[in-house]
């Protein structure tokens, strides 16, 4: 047993901050805060320019399709270390698309999609979730139906986060009506300008773009189609469990209880420094705790996944204790802050930099996102535990 | 990192929870506890003697086993689940404090007769007043006028197994600091008197009045041996708690899996499966921060470090643990309540856990003094 990080992995470490001196400076990160850490921006875009270019968006693609065959340790650490300086992480194209296709496409497959993702210019919104179907995911209703060598989709998805600029829909759809409902579903990958597809942006309550999706008779080849027809449902929940993975991770979370306990021990208020007073100090120390208990939770999913095990309950777990503890910890720093948590990141006057009310504005979404904790908790109890459905 | 047992940890744990599967059983745990029983098992004790389990951590010129505290955690975990009398983890902290604060002489003649579990040690650390801190010992080891021994004089409270102990080791206040003086039980001015507490285990009031003993009874090392094995013994018994929450877990699953209402298990509900899930996930997280906790003490690696994540997983455990408890009592209801069932016993020890080597409050207070920005960007 060793908690250590080894040798190479501090060098890694050391190599991803190095990179994030050099290439997210000052501008990149007053561009982050302002925009609240919005992905489309021109800044933004170009750092992930960037991280195209050193192949870290491939970190942990097998090296015979192209990525570095680094470890899931290590894709935790870089992912990590960029969460921690507020910068644009690895997408969900990367982190969960490119791993399933690696997994399950056909060869040809591969070939065709993989160097489009690893150079960046093929990028998928994620097509799931459809107005009337969101935990109960296999209750989809989008259709595909093969006319000759073209499949035709029917249908709208929701929550399409990135349609707006992404170039491609990876999208879960149902291929077999007649079959039993986890056999029904496919994946296909539609151009997302291709004609009958309408995107619709709705506005959240944290400020970031989300899409509604329309496809009316949306015309695709058929070899479109990912890995085999009618196994769409285990392609999406094995995606899903790397994308847990990714949200479990902790880095934000640390950068938020540094900031804020430099702030506490910065700051004074009615003649007091912040820092001392016990109810502060108590808190501080509960985030350090759970911080600690989130971040191993979150190392322990992605070893797993290194020593050759999927990680289902522990998954879960990791996504279920980090996004609650974004909620707990933000609450803990904008009571902590007072009325000067209020204000936004680009008043000056903003500690953090605005960093809890965003957060605190973010964690609804992350609770909810990527199946939510209430799903996750059905996953440990039935998965981890046997308990009946 | 590696978070997995090594080979030669994972057959030790097979063996120890077959060992214990075999020679312990709850209704043994009942004769066992207190007030009825002593808080100990002679039978059990001297098995885990011949098991080696007593000096897995120590070397073999004093008759251990050469193992380190991570084999040790292996078997507290397992003593955790099956409930161990709390005499294997107070006399193990006695030896560790013996071997650290003790010279050569002292070692050779103290040490083989506790781990061979001919003789039975615990510390003897709090008082009134004290919990936690040497400046609030009230206990005194004064020079003995008559000779070149000491005198000990005052009162520690809740040590742990005092009726069935041969020797504690008693933190005192000396002329030059904290002192620790191994005393015999029977040694003259030595009353032990026991605490009714709740949990079953065995914690005693013990007075020392004028007890004199000879100079080498005094070990050297002084507060930092304390706090060095006050340390070590709670990230231990944090991997005991870790252990006795997941057998809390596992009935607990069993029960709802069993109980039918409605016409359908209990565990089919979501209200139940989500308190279950809940517990995983607390618990598999304490018993990360527990095993990181014993990993960093037994690497001998930079103090401040393993006070930081002892502290963490003390917290940790002590939530996880009576948390665990306190929901299994409500998912069996009034079935796990009747003390026929044996929930309670867990229950009880979870409590007793949970007050002993730091509360959370203390932990995260200490937490607190040590809290600073981890990594500046």
């Amino acid at each position: 047993m060793d908690f250590r990080l080894t040798k190479e992995h501090e060098a890694w470490v050391d190599e991803v901050r190095a990179f994030l001196d050099e290439e997210f400076d000052a501008d990149a990160r007053e561009a982050v805060r302002r925009g609240g850490g919005e992905w489309g921006g021109d800044v933004i875009r170009a750092f992930r320019g960037r991280l195209v270019e050193k192949g870290w968006l491939s970190l942990t693609w097998p090296e015979e399709h192209g990525g570095q065959g680094r470890s899931m340790v290590e894709q935790v650490l870089l992912m990590d270390e960029l969460a921690y300086v507020g910068a644009p992480s690895i997408d969900m194209t990367s982190a969960s698309v490119a791993p399933a296709i690696i997994r399950s496409a056909r060869p040809e497959q591969r070939d065709r999609w993989l160097p489009p993702i690893r150079d960046g210019s093929v990028e998928f919104a994620i097509g799931y979730s459809e107005p009337d179907s969101g935990s109960d995911l296999a209750s989809l209703r989008t259709s595909a139906v093969l006319d000759g060598d073209e499949w035709v989709i029917d249908g709208e998805k929701i929550w399409n986060t990135g349609a707006e600029y992404c170039t491609h829909e990876w999208l879960a759809c149902r291929t077999e009506p007649d079959a039993p409902r986890h056999q029904a579903m496919s994946v296909l990958i539609v151009p997302i300008d291709a004609p009958g597809i309408t995107v619709q942006g709705i506005t959240t309550w944290r400020g970031m773009r989300t899409n509604q999706v329309w496809f009316d008779g949306v015309r695709v080849p058929a070899e479109n189609l990912i890995g085999e027809r009618g196994h769409g449902w285990r392609y999406v929940t094995q995606a899903l469990a790397f994308e847990r993975v990714a949200i479990g991770i902790t880095g934000g979370l640390r950068r938020l209880v540094d900031d804020l306990t430099a702030y506490c021990r910065a700051t004074e208020v009615d003649g007091e420094v912040l820092a001392d007073r016990l109810e502060v100090e108590r808190a501080l120390a509960g985030l350090e705790v759970d911080l600690e208990l989130a971040r191993l939770l979150n190392h322990r999913a992605a070893w797993m996944i290194d020593a050759g095990r999927v990680p289902n309950a522990e998954a879960s777990m990791t996504k279920v204790f980090t996004t609650e503890l974004h909620a707990r910890a933000s609450t803990v720093a904008l009571d902590v802050l007072g009325p000067h948590g209020q204000l936004d990141p680009y008043d000056d006057r903003s500690p953090l930099a605005g960093l809890a009310q965003l957060m605190y504005r973010a964690a609804p979404y992350l609770r909810f996102g990527g199946g939510t904790n209430e799903i996750q908790r059905d996953i440990v109890a039935q998965r981890g535990h046997g308990l009946p459905r | 990192m590696d978070l997995a047992l090594s080979d030669e940890q994972e057959a030790l744990r097979e063996s120890a929870r077959g060992f214990l599967g075999r020679a312990w059983s709850t209704s043994r745990v009942r004769g066992a506890r207190t007030p009825d029983g002593a808080g100990h098992d002679p039978g059990l004790w001297r098995e885990m003697a011949a098991l080696g389990w007593l000096g897995l951590a120590f070397p073999g010129a004093v008759g251990g086993g050469g193992g380190d505290l991570l084999d040790l955690a292996v078997v507290f975990e397992e003593a955790g689940r099956a409930l161990v009398p709390t005499t294997l983890h107070s006399t193990v902290e006695a030896a560790l404090l013996i071997d650290r604060a003790a010279d050569d002489d002292q070692r050779a003649v103290l040490l083989p007769p506790v781990l061979s579990g001919d003789r039975i040690v615990s510390v003897a650390l709090q008082e009134a007043g004290m919990r936690s801190s040497p400046a609030a010992i009230a206990t005194t080891a004064s020079r003995d006028a008559a000779g070149d021994g000491v005198v000990v004089d005052g009162t520690k409270l809740f040590v742990p197994n005092a009726g069935v102990a041969d020797a504690l080791v008693v933190v005192a206040r000396g002329p030059d600091g904290v002192v620790l003086v191994v005393v015999p039980t029977d040694s003259a001015g030595v009353v032990r008197t026991p605490l009714q507490t709740f949990a079953g285990d065995a914690q005693h009031m013990v007075a020392f009045d004028r007890v004199r003993l000879p100079a080498h009874r005094v070990l050297a090392g002084g507060w930092p041996a304390v706090a060095h094995v006050r340390r070590d013994a709670t990230a231990l018994q944090c991997v005991e708690m870790a252990g006795g929450a997941r057998a809390v877990l596992d009935m607990t699953v069993q029960f709802v899996t069993d109980r039918h209402q409605f016409g359908r298990p209990l565990g089919s509900l979501q209200a139940v499966q989500h308190q279950v899930a809940d517990l995983s996930m607390r618990i598999d997280a304490a018993w990360l921060a527990a095993w990181q906790a014993v990993w960093r003490c037994a690497g001998g690696a930079d103090a401040e470090g393993a006070e930081r994540e002892v502290a963490i997983a003390k917290t940790a455990a002590s939530d996880a643990y009576v948390d665990a408890t306190l929901t299994a009592h409500q998912l069996h209801g009034g079935i796990g309540f009747a003390v026929d069932h044996d929930l309670h016993l867990w229950s009880d020890r979870a409590r007793w856990a949970a007050a002993t080597h730091g509360t959370s409050d203390e932990h995260l207070c200490s937490l607190g003094q040590l809290s600073q920005p981890r990594r500046v960007s």
